[in-house]
């Protein structure tokens, strides 16, 4: 170009010095083994290619099941970058093919579930089983007694509370129907509740479902099993019944 | 423009004409060792990924020149962040042949001392001087190739040969102090 400036090792104003430095830096050549260099690059597009490939053929097997078709040979040697955007675009549409199906299924899933958790009109058409006994509590008078009274009140059998003993506050008789009345925490599995396992398991806990209802509800004298009907203990915070009943 | 540079390239096409000038261009740009050979898979790897190299208004060595720029700049960062220090004084070998010895201890001395003035540039300042002044460039070609005005190419053109003026007058200065010190002379009494 006419307008360029003069280069450093033709201008003569510039140190003698300076312009054989750049006259002969200018000239220096550097070894560089082309042939070696040509065989890692030809592996290099050859593994990028290959990866491109085996990553389009995979997400295209799991969102069609077939293989993609095959691109064509002779474009693909001359300009394989141009082959490299087309499989970049494949691989975005099928990526997003799959996000479609997964949500079209799982909008299938909660379909098919909705109904059996939420349709109330079919619970209350099943024939009625057996009431509920929900919450009787025990309107249980906890009042201070003398310690003499408290002796006579202590169960026979060993309190299954032993490690926390209570405080002077004791359950006094209310009435002649209803048995002297000791509450105990009833541990999850204890001894004196797989002892009652004997007597029928009251199913009138349970949903038309099946399940238990959770209730904070205290049994009554007569369901002494806090027993759901699979066998396992109910974790509630009621009492127990002394079996024998003092 | 030449016949030459109107049809497209493929990256291998691309490697068999110029990879001797990308090489050559790295290490002028101050990359050493064997990060040279790396750095050339890389923008030769870039070519392909960019489809080969497309007629314009670049030529295809101010095109690949612009690529190597940022690929030095891209391997300078990440060195930076590894702390991985390269040896600078790896001394590159000459290829002329039927050269004297004392021609090719003159060349490598004439090649370190513009190095030193040129490792006093930054990338962009380097890179314009070295396609000019070394490469044989003309300012149109290198402004098509870095994708910047001609202006812009001249702009930088004249920085960087003030800087490099400098640092090269400041280096030789040293090195003349240092030729020329005079040497403490022994005695005959002190041995």
């Amino acid at each position: 170009m006419s307008g360029d400036p003069i280069r450093l090792r033709d201008d003569p104003e510039s140190p003698a010095l300076l312009r054989s430095d750049m006259e002969r830096a200018a000239r220096r050549g550097f070894s560089y083994n082309k042939e070696r260099g040509l065989a890692r690059l030809a592996a290099s597009i050859q593994s990028l290619e290959m990866s491109t490939d085996a990553a389009l053929f995979t997400m295209s097997e799991r969102t069609t099941g077939s293989a993609p078709a095959a691109a064509p040979r002779g474009k693909a040697t001359e300009r394989p970058g141009k082959d490299a955007r087309r499989l970049s675009a494949q691989r975005s549409l099928a990526i997003t093919s799959s996000i479609a199906a997964m949500l079209v299924s799982a909008a299938v899933c909660l379909h098919a579930l909705l109904p059996r958790s939420l349709d109330l009109a079919t619970i209350r058409s099943e024939p009625a089983q057996e009431p509920v006994p929900l919450a009787v509590p025990a309107a249980v008078e906890i009042a201070a007694v003398s310690p003499a009274e408290t002796e006579e009140l202590k169960p026979r059998s060993a309190p299954l509370n032993a490690e926390r003993p209570r405080s002077n506050a004791t359950v006094r008789r209310l009435s002649d129907a209803s048995p002297l009345l000791l509450f105990f925490d009833v541990p999850n599995g204890a001894p004196a509740a797989k002892a009652s396992n004997s007597e029928p398991i009251k199913r009138s806990a349970a949903r038309p479902c099946g399940k238990l209802i959770k209730t904070n509800c205290k049994p009554t004298p007569t369901q002494t099993s806090p027993l759901r009907p699979c066998g396992k203990l109910i974790k509630t915070n009621c009492k127990r019944v002394s079996p024998t009943g003092i | 423009v030449p016949a030459e540079t109107r049809k497209p390239l493929s990256a291998t096409a691309l490697f068999r004409e110029h990879a001797h000038f990308v090489a050559s261009f790295l290490v002028r740009l101050g990359v050493r060792g064997s990060e040279v050979d790396d750095l050339v898979q890389d923008v030769f790897m870039v070519v392909h990924q960019k489809g080969g190299y497309a007629p314009g208004a670049a030529r295809p060595t101010t095109w690949l020149a612009a690529i190597a720029v940022h690929a030095v700049g891209n391997a300078r960062r990440s060195q930076r962040r590894s702390k991985v220090e390269y040896d600078q004084d790896y001394v590159e070998v000459a290829l002329d042949e039927g050269v004297s010895a004392a021609e090719a201890i003159e060349s490598a001395e004439a090649g370190q001392r513009v190095r030193r003035a040129l490792d006093a540039l930054d990338l962009g300042l380097r890179a314009v001087l070295v396609l000019y002044e070394l490469e044989g460039e003309s300012c149109d070609a290198i402004a098509a190739g870095l994708g910047v005005p001609v202006g812009t190419v001249y702009s930088r053109l004249n920085t960087a040969r003030r800087r490099f003026r400098e640092a090269y007058e400041r280096y030789e200065l040293a090195d003349r102090q240092a030729r020329f010190a005079p040497t403490r002379q022994v005695s005959v009494r002190e041995l």
